[in-house]
């Protein structure tokens, strides 16, 4: 059974243990990953995601299967709300409402539901389950920061998300929106 | 000023819908007897049912995050009461109620 709930992320704890490890190992090999050697991958990383999660802006949520068992995280904050311009098409441009950024979601291999080929689903959706734990509406305008391979071929169940690693990099994103230039 | 800006066609807000929960837990499943926060008042779970004109529902509102639990006897509201998020977990509605085998990844 999976139940839904806060992740523990006092120093130490399992649930940190998890997040961090499953974050790093999965994003490493992702083109969106940044210049950062791999010797140095561990070390540089788990400090950063480390940060992200200590913000008070930040919430973590787990899928757990008994006590011992976790299936899956995201991490994020629900509240954020920024306003961007996107093209519409011509010389048109219109002011999208963006609401919450998801920094990451993991969820086991095991236990994934991507669409087979033809067209069926399987699978237990954890993932979207975690996205509904922390308040994002799939379909709707959102944030993400980290992209991946799984992001890419997932890009239809959430077509209006929009790739924004500024929204981690920087803790006043919200203020001044550093976009790419 | 000019209002370009301010009159610029804007996207509608999303609308999130509640999720349905099954049960809340207190403790953690298969963990120490230890409640995740005093406010449980004792109780193990809160589970939603319907019986003998008594209806249980739960549901958890993640813009406001806290669960809502109404009791419903023969149509009237009987009681309701919200439990904040990090007091509980929950398993959604939509969950089948048999225990799943666990694969290790």
């Amino acid at each position: 059974m999976k139940v839904y709930g806060l992740a523990d992320l006092s120093p130490g704890s399992d649930d940190r243990a998890f997040v961090i490890a499953t974050w790093s190992s999965s994003y490493k090999s992702s083109h969106f990953a940044g210049m950062i050697a791999a010797e140095d991958w561990a070390t540089v990383m788990h400090a950063q995601i480390g940060k992200l999660l200590d913000r008070p802006d930040t919430r973590t949520l787990v899928a757990r299967g008994g006590r011992d068992f976790l299936y899956g995280f995201i991490a994020g904050d629900p509240d954020l709300r920024v306003t961007l311009s996107e093209p519409a098409g011509g010389r048109r441009w219109v002011d999208v409402e963006y609401v919450g950024v998801v920094h990451y979601v993991y969820v086991k291999d095991a236990f994934r539901s991507e669409a087979h080929p033809d067209g069926s689903r399987g699978g237990p959706r954890i993932a979207r389950g975690l996205l509904g734990a922390l308040g994002i509406e799939p379909a709707q305008p959102f944030l993400y920061t980290c992209r991946t391979g799984v992001v890419a071929r997932l890009q239809e169940k959430i077509p209006r998300a929009r790739f924004a690693p500024a929204a981690a990099r920087y803790t006043n994103y919200r203020d001044h929106q550093h976009e790419q230039r | 000023m000019s209002n370009d800006n301010r009159d610029r066609p804007r996207a509608a807000a999303p609308l999130l819908e509640p999720i349905r929960v099954r049960e809340l837990w207190f403790f953690m499943p298969g963990g120490p007897p230890l409640p995740m926060s005093n406010s449980g008042g004792g109780r193990g779970k809160i589970a939603a049912r319907e019986k003998e004109g008594t209806r249980i529902t739960i549901q958890f509102e993640p813009w406001l995050r806290h669960h809502r639990v109404r009791e419903v006897v023969h149509g009237k509201l009987k009681v309701e009461f919200c439990i904040p998020e990090s007091a509980v977990v929950y398993v959604p509605e939509d969950q089948p109620a048999e225990p799943e085998p666990e694969r290790k990844a």
